[in-house]
Parts: structure tokens; sequence; C-alpha cells
């Protein structure tokens, strides 16, 4: 079976500025991997690249042994809690629905087996009860659990996370994790993007390190260490320091 | 005549018959269109595009075209052009379509009164659906039919691109062509209103229906066909009122439709702003019964409590205080005699009820959350209000067993019973050289209460009064003698020992 994902020789540059220079790495099936690097590292471009949103400026990404074009179909995105309307008129079991669209050709509408999959999507991440509850009325966990719901119910193959854990409560973080596991185990590639380098170490396979370069890739014992932490961070200590004596190679 | 009578009369004229079904048309076609505009946020973009269309009528008209072909040609060119102009320039969006649009009308503005063309200005503009011939009729179901079927077709990828068009994007849809064919469905249904409303006042058409529908319902697709019917219904009383009134139909159809928006922001069941006013309402006065409620618990059971004595303890108007008092009257928990208001017993017992709730309160702000014991009181009041039973309860085991509440005041039992206690004198009342232990002290009054615990002046503390004068008493804490002024020794509860 063809990887999950493959990067090689990634750079995409805004306006001949560079963002991303000469990254590569290929994820497995069944393979979580944390992005950590500090603001404009370029995380968000890789993300938005993997998507196909933004076209690589020079390097290839191939999607489950294709084209980004042949497998977008299999990909989710989680996005951060900002960017979306919150006063738009639809219910969580709406938004979960979406999940099945990418499925559904020109003028088809969702239909029982659609249905049967937003349930149990919706079980999964315990929020069936809230399914006629406005997406406005929701607290932060409860939102997340929705967009989750949403990627669970496109039964992608990759998911991109950014920053998940970003303004939730705790019983939500657990929710995440658990579901974390789950989608491991189900052979599903995991990207996601966490400043807790202690939760990522715990949750991830493999680390990226990245700021506009790949700086390291691997398991965190072997990634997450002070030298290499501070050449991602430029010299910057914040998260270095934040892990404390908790971390990995401390 | 009959009201039936009077609605069926205007049938009997082909030109009503005509103008009624052109106002279903426009009313639903605008609606359903109007929806995605207003989720989309590009109500502006609506009207933008209405007044474009000015100069694709006049200058079809000059060249002998379909007037539709021109309107939609100039109606598309200006919302590309502001497309064009807000990435290529600094402006943003709504600077570039004031720009386009003003300049667009203007242009059309020109070419008619050059020509002086036949082409009704005041009908383009402001729209009469009575003179529409079957010609208009047939275009403008023609062109509405185009656009529902259309939407009904991309309904699914229309919504997912309004709500999320990141994910829109990266799952394949063509978010490029759906822009150009929201474009090109907000033109087509511009023109398909031309003859009912003109191109002024099409916008209300547009978003008003919506607008109202938002506020009745949650779901996108319920919104829809709630906006629709909203829409048929400001189009057809539009055209009624404009009948028995002689008023042009245009405007009565989007003054209508205004109205029915401001019916749904006034008293949507939800979000409507009546329903919230009363909700507000009744809570602020079950609030304040339950101030009233505790205040007669304050007096002694067999002590009636006079409106005038109850509005001074709650800095309340007396007849506000008889008003609550006949409230709670009807409520059974309180009954009035000539003398005053005493409580039931099942008043008295809701009365305890909520103290109980507050002095715990109290209790868990100052014992577990740490809050100085000045600062609980209102604290607790607020919180009092929205605790459940059951919540009560859960609090006061937690706590275990206590009997007061940090001011030294007795919590009630569930069953609103307190343990009897020695008589209680105030401080100024001791005979001069007598002890006594603090009980309690009045826990309303912030500056006080810090006053008291600077002395040590708490609950539970010995005490002995060495003098008192005019002004004040001076007091033995531990063998320390100390002043204290009469307005604070007022607050101070003792028991004489020995």
């Amino acid at each position: 079976m063809n990887p999950a994902v493959e990067i090689h020789n990634l750079s995409v540059m805004y306006d001949a500025r560079p963002v991303l220079l000469g990254v590569s790495g290929v994820v497995g099936h069944g393979e979580v991997v944390g992005i950590v690097g500090p603001n404009g590292a370029g995380k968000s471009t890789l993300f938005r690249s993997l998507l196909g949103l933004v076209a690589p400026t020079t390097g290839t990404i191939r999607l489950l042994g294709g084209s980004i074009a042949a497998g977008r179909r299999w990909i989710a995105y989680l996005p951060q809690r900002e960017v979306i309307d919150w006063d738009f008129p639809l219910v969580v079991s709406d938004v979960v629905t979406m999940g099945r669209y990418p499925h559904l050709g020109w003028g088809r509408f969702p239909g029982p087996a659609d249905r049967r999959v937003v349930e149990a999507c919706m079980d999964a991440l315990e929020i069936s009860d809230l399914r006629d509850r406005h997406i406005g009325e929701l607290s932060g966990g409860q939102q997340q659990r929705t967009f989750l719901a949403r990627a669970l119910a496109q039964n992608a193959r990759v998911l991109l996370l950014d920053e998940p854990f970003m303004g939730v409560d705790a019983a939500t973080e657990a929710t995440i994790l658990e579901l974390l596991r789950r989608l491991r185990a189900e052979g599903k590639a995991v990207l996601i993007v966490d400043h807790d380098l202690a939760r990522a170490a715990e949750t991830c396979d493999r680390v990226m390190l990245l700021n506009q370069r790949l700086v390291a890739f691997g398991p965190p014992a072997q990634v997450l260490t002070p030298g290499l932490l501070r050449v991602t961070y430029g010299g910057r200590l914040t998260p270095l320091e934040s892990l404390g004596a908790r971390g990995p190679g401390a | 005549m009959t009201l039936v009578d009077k609605m069926l009369e205007p049938l009997q004229y082909s030109f009503m018959q005509q103008g009624l079904i052109g106002a279903v048309l426009v009313g639903v076609v605008c609606a359903v269109m109007g929806s995605f505009l207003l989720v989309k946020r590009w109500a502006l973009l609506g009207d933008a595009i209405s007044h474009a269309v000015l100069p694709g009528v006049a200058i079809a008209f000059l060249l002998g075209l379909p007037l539709v072909v021109g309107a939609l040609a100039t109606g598309l060119l200006t919302a590309l052009g502001i497309g064009f102009v807000e990435r290529h320039t600094r402006l943003k969006q709504d600077a570039a379509m004031g720009l386009l649009f003003v300049s667009a009308f203007a242009l059309g503005l020109a070419i008619i009164s050059r020509i002086r063309s036949p082409v009704d200005l005041f009908h383009v503009l402001f729209g009469n659906v009575l003179a529409a011939s079957r010609e208009d009729l047939l275009l403008t179901a023609a062109s509405g039919a185009l656009v529902l079927a259309a939407i009904a077709f991309l309904y699914k990828e229309l919504l997912l691109w309004a709500f999320d068009p990141i994910m829109a994007e990266s799952v394949g849809l063509p978010v490029r062509l759906l822009h150009y064919v929201m474009l090109l469905l907000t033109s087509l249904t511009i023109v398909a209103s031309l003859q009912a409303v003109g191109i002024v006042l099409v916008i209300a058409m547009l978003i008003a229906p919506p607008g109202a529908a938002v506020l009745l319902t949650d779901r996108f697709h319920r919104l829809v066909f709630l906006a629709a019917g909203i829409g048929v219904l400001a189009a057809v009383g539009g055209l009624y009122l404009s009948y028995f009134l002689d008023i042009a139909s245009g405007a009565t159809m989007v003054l209508v439709s205004t109205l029915l928006f401001a019916a749904a922001f006034l008293f949507a069941p939800r979000r409507g702003l009546v329903p919230r006013m009363i909700r507000r309402r009744r809570g602020a006065d079950e609030v304040r019964m339950i101030h009233y409620l505790k205040a007669l618990y304050s007096f002694a059971p067999d002590r009636p409590a006079s409106p005038e004595a109850l509005a001074a303890m709650l800095r309340d108007a007396p007849a506000g205080a008889a008003a609550v008092m006949r409230q709670l009257a009807r409520l059974g928990l309180v009954e009035i005699a000539p003398d005053g208001a005493r409580l039931t017993p099942q008043g008295r017992l809701r009365a305890a009820q909520f103290v109980r709730t507050h002095r715990l309160w109290e209790r868990f702000l100052v014992d577990r959350a740490g809050l100085p014991w000045d600062e609980v009181h209102a604290t607790a009041d607020r919180i009092e209000h929205d605790s459940t039973p059951a919540l009560t309860e859960a609090l006061a085991s937690a706590l275990g067993p206590h009997t007061t509440d940090p001011h030294g005041a007795p919590i009630p039992s569930r069953e609103g019973l307190v343990a009897p206690r020695q008589a209680e004198y105030l401080l100024s009342e001791l005979r001069t050289g007598q002890a006594a232990v603090v009980t309690s002290v009045e826990d309303e009054d912030p500056e006080i209460l810090r006053t008291l615990s600077g002395l040590g002046l708490v609950p539970g503390r010995g005490v002995r009064l060495v003098a008192a004068s005019g002004e004040g008493l001076l007091v033995a804490l531990d063998g320390e003698e100390r002043p204290v002024s009469r307005r604070v020794a007022r607050s101070v509860l003792v028991t004489p020992v020995g």
C-alpha cells in the first residue's frame, strides 16, 4: 500500500517570499504526526498545500499514492475556530452531514445510509444529544467535537487538525485524545499542530519540527530535544522552558 | 360585501391576475436567492448588481436586443469589475462596490436621458407589476425557474461553499465557478424582479424575507422555505395594499416585507425582542419576590410586616412592596391582614429554603473559595436565584455539618427549621461590665464587615462592655480595650455569658 502522504522537496513562495523551503517527509497509514514550530514556520502553509489550496513553487505532494486532485475527497481538515461564522443558521447535525457531501454526486442529497454514518459519528464524539443545537450555542469544546465529527463522517484517510486542543475543556481534550487512538487503530494518517510539547510527545508517533525548513522529523524522544527545539525556535526558549523537567530528553 | 368578496374583487381584472402571478414568482425567487446572499454576506453585492443593471437595459434598447441580455451583461460585468478593483488596488470590497455600482447606475441614467427612450425609467427603477405584459411575465417565470432549478441542483455545494469555503475548495468543488454561478443567478433574479419591484427596491425583497426567517429558525433549509413563504406573503400582500390604497405596488411590496421583518424582529418566539424582554422581566420579578420572602422571614413569625417597613428594608417604594405582597399572596406564600403581611407556613418554608441556599453559598465562598467575608453576601445573592434544590443539597453535603453562615446567622435545615438559639441582644444593650459572646453580625454592608474583622468582633469571640457614651462604646476584647462607633455596634449581636 502506498504511504498516506508523501512530500518531496516542497517549497512554497508567497510573492517571492519563501514560506516553506525544501520540506520532505512521508506519513504512513495509522500514524499520528505532530507538527511543531514557531508562528510563521509554515505550518498552515503546509496544510494548505496538502489541501491543494496553494500550489507548490517546487516539489511534489502525493496523496494516497496519487495526485492531490485524485485523493482530495479523502482528506479532511479541522479549521481553526476563528474562521467559522458561528451565526450561520445550521445545527450540529447539519454540520456533521456536510462530511458526507464529498461522497455525493452533483444534485444528490444525503440518504439513509449517510444519515446512519452521521449518527455514528455524532455518537463517537458524544454530541448526539446536541444534534438540534444551533452551532452558535455550543461551548468551545462542543464546537470542536462537531467539526471532528464532520471529519469523521467524511471517512477521511488523512486528517489535518490545526490546533484541535485550543481553548477546549478537559472533557473534550480527553475525547479528542481517545479519538486519535481510534483513528490510529483504524489506519488513518493524522497530522496535528499542537503547541503543547509535552502532550505532543505523548500523543504523536513522530514529530516534525518545522521552521520554513524541516529541522527534524522522527520519534518524539529523538526530536523533542533541547538542542533541536532551540534550532526550531531560533534561540527563543519559551516553549522549551515550558516543557520543563517533564519533557523527553530532559 | 364580505371580506372574501372583497379579496376576490381585484381578481376579476386580468391585470390583477397577471400581477398576482408575477408577485408570487418574484416573492419566491428573491427570497430563495436572498437566503444564500444573506448567509454568504453578499447582500450589498446584490444591491450593487441591481443598480448596475440599468445601463444594460438602456444599451440593449439602443441596440435592439432583448432587455434581459443587456441587464445580465452589465450586472455581471460590474460584479466582475468589483472583484478586479478589489484584487488590483488597495480598495476593499465595500469601496470597490460603492464606486462601481453608482458609476454604472449613472451611466444608465445618462444614456436614458439622452435617447428619450420609451423605456419607462420609473418602471425600471421602481417596478410596476400591474403593467406587466404577458411576455414580461413569461420572462420572469423563465428566469425565476432557471434560478430555482440551479439552486436546487447546487444546493449542497452552495451551502458548503457559503459556510466553509476552505473545505469546499479542499474537497475539490470548483469554487471559482460557484462564485460566478452565484453572480449569474443573482443577476438573473434581479432581471426577473425588474418588472415587479424595479432595480432600486429589489434588495429589500432579497434580504427582508430571509432576514425575518433567520430569526425564526436555526436551520438553513428551513430558512429557505420560510423565506419563500414570507416573500410570497409580502408580494401578494403588497399588491392588494397597492390595489386598495392606490399606492405604487413596488413600494407596498417592499413595505410589507419590511413590516414582516419587523414583526419577526419583535415577536419571534426565541430571538424576538419582546419575548426576550418578557423572559428577562419574569426573571427580575422572581428575584424581587425572593428578596421580599427573605425580608419577611427576618420578622418574628407572630409579627406582621407593613409594606412601609418592608420597603424600607429593601430600599423599594411602599407601593412596590404592596404589589409584591399581593403577588406572593396569590401564590399562597403570604397572608395579608390590615396590620400587615405574614408568611404562610408554606411561605415560611420557601423563604427558609432560600435563606438556606444563600447561607450555604456564603459558607462555601468563604471556607472553600477563600473569599473575604465582606464580599460574599452580594455574590451569594446572585448565585442563590439560580441554584436548584438538588444543587443546594449537594452543596450542603459537600460542606459537611454547619449550623451558621460566616456571619454567624443560622442555616435553616432542609425542612426550614432552625435550631433554638439563646436570646440575642445588641452589643449596646449589654450592661457596663457585662461579658458576652458575639453570635452574629449584620452582613449587608462590606465596609462595616471590614471594620468588624479589623476589630476582631467576629462570631464566637468573647467581648465585655467597658463603657458606653453617646458617640460609641468601649469594649474589651482579650483584655484589650477598643472603641466601637454606634453605627458599627448596631451590626453586632451577642449572647451574655455568666
